[in-house]
């Protein structure tokens, strides 16, 4: 009997060893792993010097993890047997009731004061050249919805509105703050601000965003039963959903909330042909279903509207990050231009783009996390 | 090349066993070698030529040992030589910045410092051919005349990174025979298993705790600081006696029996035992070689008080080039001195569950000095740990990562003790042979494809011993 157990542990132990070896050589190298939402490792190139420094066999086992046969079972298992263990939370991702994912969020005092500090220089210098020039801040998902979070997680959180009232209170006086908590605050319990899935707000969430931009500037917002509802995908697994690493959580529905409005052109900078359009259909086969809008980040979009009525020729600016993208459309009721810029890409000159081009206000919308996370302020000066 | 990896566990391990079983019986040693040499220098291609040298002086002194068989004197002197060569390699490439250091420190001096990366297993493999010479000069055993044979043992890949320590003595007659049946392979493999699985699945794990812990220590509470000291605890004894566990498998694979080098240190109740139970080989080398030749505990008081400060000085020193592990060595040579002294008796006589609690407060002091490599953070860990500020008793963040971490720390706990294993031997004794064999197999079955799915997605893998 002690044989044949010792033949079993033996035989079972080897192949499961030479095995998955072989089988993993032999599938075909994916280039992306979209459970995962990242780029997997290459078979690395080799040379002596790479050799010898260590860097090549380094390489070569990162090819032989991210390469491993099955690797989204293996990495769906893990994060299970993270869950069973009773973490709520898997790579900085937090479970949520209600099927809510939220991220951990954590940021550099520095970075964000440097941030800032390079705002306030470039409001200074352009205030005087727009009519209104406003800062729209977006926080994240748990500011408005902790209570989903998991129980004591909020601990380890760092929360977004005391970063609000810091940056809108150092930048007073420089640009008109809108603060679009309340109106989020007064509006959760009847429709769904931000997806369970994704970092960003919903398209309604943006319009909501939009109302409080336009009363800030005094527009009179297109009422909300003047939007017209358009399904665009219940089947959308946002960031949050890639980096859980979990199978069964309910995707997220996508709508579409549009305005009736003259034909328009939506322009990207480096692009030959026009759309007429501020949405991409073909998002539809993405998985980044939230690339619907615009079809994602650009350096430079241009968006001209002919409106009839001459009291719309107005003209915006807006530099922004992607929650942009779901809020631009609304504004298309009331200018005949409109420019975004995202300083993520956009590496001409700011203040001579702006000496060239008129505008009548100007919008900076971006996300908490983008100004106390992200160097790219500095693009502005 | 780290056991824990897709590496080691799908590409080198079938094919070093295919090649080590396919060569005929007199290259085996040869194959051995070779797999071994090509295991190192997976991770440390350069270093392999310092291996490579320790292994030839320290075979040519051994020869040079048994060609002077009558003459003391020299057989003394190559002693001495070889010591000096050995402990000169290791203070180069370990100790020289920490000197350097030390001594811009002390002295004001403003000397550079050479940043070498330090060899990996570099401390155990001179170890092991140092234990070679004595055992040779005290003529416990014959020098070895093949040089295939003698690198192959300094260079064996099972222990070569991460111990245990194999001694010469131990291994000797195996490198000439050794015996491998079904019977030895499949408890390598269970042992490799169960190594492999107290690194990834419980070590890595509560290892997380403990980096949570020592990055926000500015907000650390009482029982914060007690939990995250308790994590690396549970971190080191798990990550190294998984690592000695996955040695001594790999080992048995191979036909070697090598000693064991943990028996349920946390069991202890004194730190006498602790050394007794914890990192074995370390400690019996340090007592045969250093501790014993100085004349160990049967001298005068003052005399034994000196030779505990120095074996006790020298085992911090082994585990890393840095003041806080000669200072956690000498916290254990005062504890052992101490309990030999006076201590010893009167915890005898007191309750046993309170001997467990001075264990548990001691070893747990104790480990603060050796994770927290930084001596300026370090005053403010034990402050805040023995309640000696105004920090609080308990946050919500430490109840957030007590309900992530509860039932993993029940299981550390567990794991900890031997009633695991006792209980697998009593259902052995007990239970129907073939229930216990389909029971072996779905343990171990879901051990090892835990611990795969764990390595594939290795967001946290850390190599603990590359200051060792």
């Amino acid at each position: 009997m002690n044989r044949k157990r010792a033949v079993i542990v033996t035989s079972g132990f080897l192949l499961f060893i030479s095995c998955f070896g072989i089988w993993s050589l032999w599938e075909p190298d994916r280039t992306l792993s979209e459970f995962e939402n990242r780029v997997l490792a290459k078979f690395p190139s080799f040379s002596w010097d790479k050799l010898w420094s260590g860097r090549y066999t380094d390489q070569l086992d990162d090819y032989l993890v991210d390469q491993f046969v099955g690797r989204d079972n293996w990495v769906g298992l893990k994060s299970d047997m993270e869950r069973m263990s009773g973490k709520t939370e898997n790579k900085q991702v937090f479970f949520g009731s209600r099927g809510y994912l939220f991220e951990r969020f954590t940021y550099d005092e520095e970075q964000l004061s440097q941030n800032i500090e390079q705002i306030a220089r470039f409001a200074e210098r352009h205030q005087k050249d727009v009519d209104s020039l406003s800062l729209l801040l977006v926080p994240n998902s748990q500011t408005l919805n902790g209570e989903y979070l998991p129980k004591y997680a909020d601990a380890t959180d760092t929360p977004q509105s005391p970063l609000m009232d810091q940056i809108f209170s150092e930048l007073n006086g420089r640009v008109a703050p809108v603060d679009i908590r309340e109106i989020l605050q007064q509006k959760k319990n009847t429709a769904q601000i931000y997806f369970r899935t994704d970092h960003h707000w919903t398209t309604r969430g943006a319009y909501y965003g939009y109302q409080a931009f336009a009363n800030s500037i005094g527009l009179s917002p297109t009422p909300e039963a003047a939007l017209e509802a358009k399904p665009f995908s219940d089947a959308f697994y946002g960031t949050f959903y890639t980096k859980a690493n979990q199978r069964d959580i309910t995707p997220d529905r996508l709508e579409l909330l549009e305005t009736s409005l003259p034909e328009y052109e939506v322009c990207i900078e480096g692009q030959s042909a026009c759309e007429n359009s501020f949405y991409d259909m073909k998002a539809q086969n993405e998985r980044d279903k939230y690339k619907v809008f615009f079809g994602g980040n650009f350096p430079l979009v241009t968006i001209h509207i002919p409106h009839e009525e001459g009291n719309k020729d107005r003209s915006i600016i807006v530099f922004k990050d992607s929650y942009a993208n779901a809020m631009v459309p609304f504004l298309a009721q009331h200018y005949s231009t409109i420019h975004m810029i995202d300083m993520r890409y956009f590496r001409m000159n700011v203040d001579e783009y702006l000496q060239e081009h008129h505008y009548d206000d100007m919008l900076l919308l971006y996300s908490v996390a983008t100004i106390a996370q992200e160097d790219i302020f500095k693009w502005l000066n | 090349m780290v056991f824990s990896s897709v590496a080691f566990l799908f590409y080198f391990l079938p094919i070093a066993l295919l090649v080590y079983y396919a060569a005929p019986q007199r290259w085996k040693n040869a194959a051995l070698l070779l797999i071994s040499l090509f295991f190192y220098a997976w991770g440390e291609p350069v270093y392999i030529l310092l291996l490579l040298f320790s292994s030839v002086i320290d075979y040519m002194n051994g020869l040079l040992m048994d060609r002077y068989e009558q003459r003391e004197k020299i057989r003394r002197f190559i002693l001495v030589f070889s010591l000096i060569v050995n402990i000169g390699v290791l203070s180069f490439f370990k100790y020289a910045d920490f000197l350097i250091l030390s001594a811009n420190d002390l002295l004001g001096t403003h000397f550079a410092v050479l940043d070498l990366p330090l060899p990996i297993g570099i401390s155990f493999y001179t170890f092991q051919t140092m234990s070679y010479m004595i055992d040779v000069y005290r003529r416990n055993v014959p020098a070895q005349r093949s040089f295939i044979n003698f690198a192959a043992f300094v260079s064996m890949f099972p222990q070569l990174v991460a111990g245990p320590i194999v001694r010469y003595e131990d291994i000797d007659k195996q490198l000439a025979r050794r015996h491998v049946s079904m019977e030895l392979f499949a408890s390598g493999v269970r042992r490799f298993i169960i190594g492999l699985a107290k690194k990834v699945l419980l070590a890595n794990n509560i290892g997380m705790l403990w980096d949570t812990t020592l990055s926000g220590s500015s907000e650390l509470t009482i029982a914060g600081a007690w939990i995250g000291i308790i994590a690396f605890a549970f971190q080191i004894y798990f990550d190294f006696s998984g690592y000695s566990d996955m040695a001594i498998g790999l080992g048995r694979m191979l036909g070697f029996e090598f000693p064991e080098n943990f028996r349920y240190p946390y069991i202890s109740e004194n730190a006498s035992e602790f050394w007794r139970r914890w990192h074995i080989t370390l400690g019996s080398w340090f007592r045969d070689y250093v501790y014993f030749p100085l004349g160990g505990s049967r001298v005068r008081k003052w005399r034994l008080l000196v030779n505990l400060f120095i074996v006790w000085f020298l085992t911090g020193l082994w585990h890393g080039a840095n003041w806080n592990f000669v200072l956690w060595g000498l916290y254990f040579g005062f504890l052992i001195a101490i309990e030999k002294l006076w201590l010893g008796k009167w915890l005898e006589r007191i309750w046993r569950p309170f001997r467990h609690l001075y264990f548990i407060a001691v070893i747990l002091i104790g480990w603060t000095l050796f994770a927290i490599e930084d001596l300026t953070q370090l005053p403010h860990y034990l402050q805040v740990m023995l309640g000696f500020t105004q920090a609080e008793w308990i946050s919500r963040t430490n109840l957030y990562y007590l309900q992530s971490y509860g039932a993993l720390l029940i299981v550390l706990t567990f794991a900890s003790t031997p009633i695991a294993a006792r209980l697998t031997s009593k259902l052995n004794n007990r239970m129907n042979p073939t229930v216990m064999a389909i029971l072996e197999v779905i343990v171990l079955t879901i051990l090892l494809l835990a611990s795969t799915a764990y390595i594939i997605d290795d967001s946290y893998n850390p190599f603990l011993y590359f200051r060792f």
